[in-house]
């Protein structure tokens, strides 16, 4: 029966089909996701010597941001690779703070963030390799903890070995 | 009626929010109620040190400071989603889709989709609140490429730090 | 957005001193404040002129105070002096201030007296006050204001009256010793 059917409409159904298929492809890959829990204070220095400061284009976002903080240090960073469907990845990023993020296709996540144990807040968002989502709260002294959360394109160079824990 | 109810009514009657036949009984009584009086006369002396002389409290801030934050904040409030900016589907379509037919305009159009959705940042970003006593902040900085989320407590004044993921980081 | 800031300078004092005026905390009433005139500023074309312009910002900014002393007061647990008051028990135990307080006072000393009685009210005794005093609203305007019956608003500006009294009272005696 499809060899009855014109050239040209063979063509369209085809790349039609090619399209689809790409698509679906693109709607389904696993995201990579790199999470880093940082420190933001007016102190140079980190009293915890394995805390390293934050550099390059973060540095320069967080600089050129409203946080009123001067020196930003990683406390913790993690990458992981989150498939697309219902599956939830959960991340600890210390002893208080763990993230369940879900990919739910299209470049698209679910973040929850909890504290102890207790649900903060669940966003859903877009997320892109330039424009990082950061949760972010009062800690003590006059400080804040921030929670950064970035696409990782498949062709980035790895990270770094993790500050923290 | 109770001393409260006639202690109430008294100070209607002195703000003038008792009605007319209420005010005449008011007047009555008072003739004969000595208490009353003296209460009315204190109430009336509270009344008149207050008006007119609210403290004279100025902003502890200069003009340009005050204004410009509040400048900032009217900007970022107005400052237009990042999709939003970008064109709709209907206008990339018109201008970038040559006249086709049938099935190769479906195909076009097909791949459009597969292609942009993703761009459209900012425009499915929802968030909810787990609880009624956090509140949160949300700032989406276009030139900066970064959403920044602020949580904070609704139930204190101060910076609420037990938020903090971090733990005693500055004491390790 | 020139003509706004003139707005602003122009009546930027007197709406940071009543969100301060409720508030009591500099911090609290500057945010409140600016929050005020951010959202007047969104607000603009609602304003018809059916009041003054002072008038109208005036409100947003007792509105925007009145949400957060509510906030607050989820958390808070009441004093048995507010949960008293709505009976008329505490005021039968004031006696009657028979003396003008504010006699011979200059206007200065009698603007400081007050504040300073005003600061040691409660939130919501001062909010009524500041309301029916200073912003001459009626109760039932009050009342809306508020969120509360109009029973509650008397009992309130009752018990406020009456500790005011009291408060310049002590304050007076004290000057004197």
């Amino acid at each position: 029966m499809f060899c009855s059917v014109s050239i040209p409409v063979r063509m369209a159904a085809f790349l039609l089909a090619l399209v689809l298929s790409a698509g679906i492809a693109r709607a389904t890959e696993p995201l990579r996701v790199e999470t880093l829990l940082l420190w933001g204070t007016n102190d140079a220095q980190s009293p915890d010597p394995k805390h390293k400061p934050v550099d390059g284009d973060l540095a320069k976002k967080l600089g050129n941001s409203p946080y009123r903080w001067k020196y930003y240090f990683e406390v913790n960073r993690k990458t992981n690779s989150i498939p697309a469907g219902d599956t939830k990845k959960n991340i600890q990023m210390s002893d208080h703070c763990a993230l369940d993020i879900k990919n739910v296709g299209d470049g698209h996540v679910e973040v929850a963030l909890s504290g102890d144990g207790k649900l903060l807040s669940m966003r859903k968002e877009p997320l892109k390799s330039d424009w990082p989502l950061i949760f972010s709260g009062a800690a003590k002294n006059d400080t804040a903890w921030l929670v950064v959360i970035k696409k990782v394109d498949a062709s980035a160079p790895k990270p770094d070995k993790p500050a923290g824990k | 009626m109770t001393d409260h109810d006639f202690e109430l009514k008294l100070q209607a009657y002195l703000d003038g929010e008792l009605a007319a036949p209420e005010t005449a009984m008011m007047e009555d009584r008072l003739g004969r109620d000595q208490e009353g009086r003296l209460l009315l006369a204190e109430l009336r002396n509270t009344c008149a040190a207050l008006a007119g002389h609210e403290a004279e409290i100025k902003l502890p801030e200069t003009r340009e400071f005050f204004w410009s934050k509040i400048e900032r904040e009217i900007g970022r409030q107005e400052q237009p989603a990042p999709a939003a900016a970008g064109v709709s589907w209907f206008t990339w379509l018109r201008r970038h889709v040559l006249p086709a037919t049938g099935i190769a305009f479906a195909v076009c159009l097909m791949s459009i989709w597969a292609v942009h959705r993703g761009k459209i940042s900012g425009q499915f970003a929802e968030m909810e609140l787990a609880s009624d006593d956090v509140g949160a902040y949300t700032y989406s900085d276009p030139q900066q490429k970064m959403t920044m989320v602020w949580f904070y407590d609704r139930n204190d004044n101060s910076q609420s730090t037990e938020l903090s993921p971090l733990g005693n980081v500055e004491e390790e | 957005m020139t003509a706004f800031e003139e707005l602003v300078a122009r009546h930027r004092d007197k709406i940071y001193a009543r969100a301060f005026s409720m508030m009591r905390n500099e911090d609290e009433a500057v945010d409140l404040s600016q929050e005020a005139w951010v959202k007047s500023w969104q607000r603009l074309k609602q304003f018809q002129g059916e009041s003054s312009f002072g008038t109208w910002m005036t409100r947003i900014v007792i509105n925007l105070c009145l949400d957060q002393l509510r906030r607050r007061k989820r958390q808070r647990t009441e004093s048995i002096e507010e949960m008293n008051e709505e009976s008329g028990g505490v005021e039968r135990q004031m006696p009657v201030v028979t003396v003008n307080p504010t006699e011979r006072l200059e206007r200065g000393e009698l603007r400081k007296r007050i504040d300073q009685a005003l600061s040691q009210l409660s939130h919501e005794h001062r909010t009524v006050l500041v309301l029916h005093e200073f912003e001459e609203m009626e109760y039932k305007e009050i009342a809306k204001t508020m969120a509360c019956s109009i029973g509650t608003v008397m009992s309130r500006l009752f018990y406020a009256r009456r500790k005011m009294a009291v408060l310049l009272a002590n304050l007076k005696s004290e000057e004197l010793k």
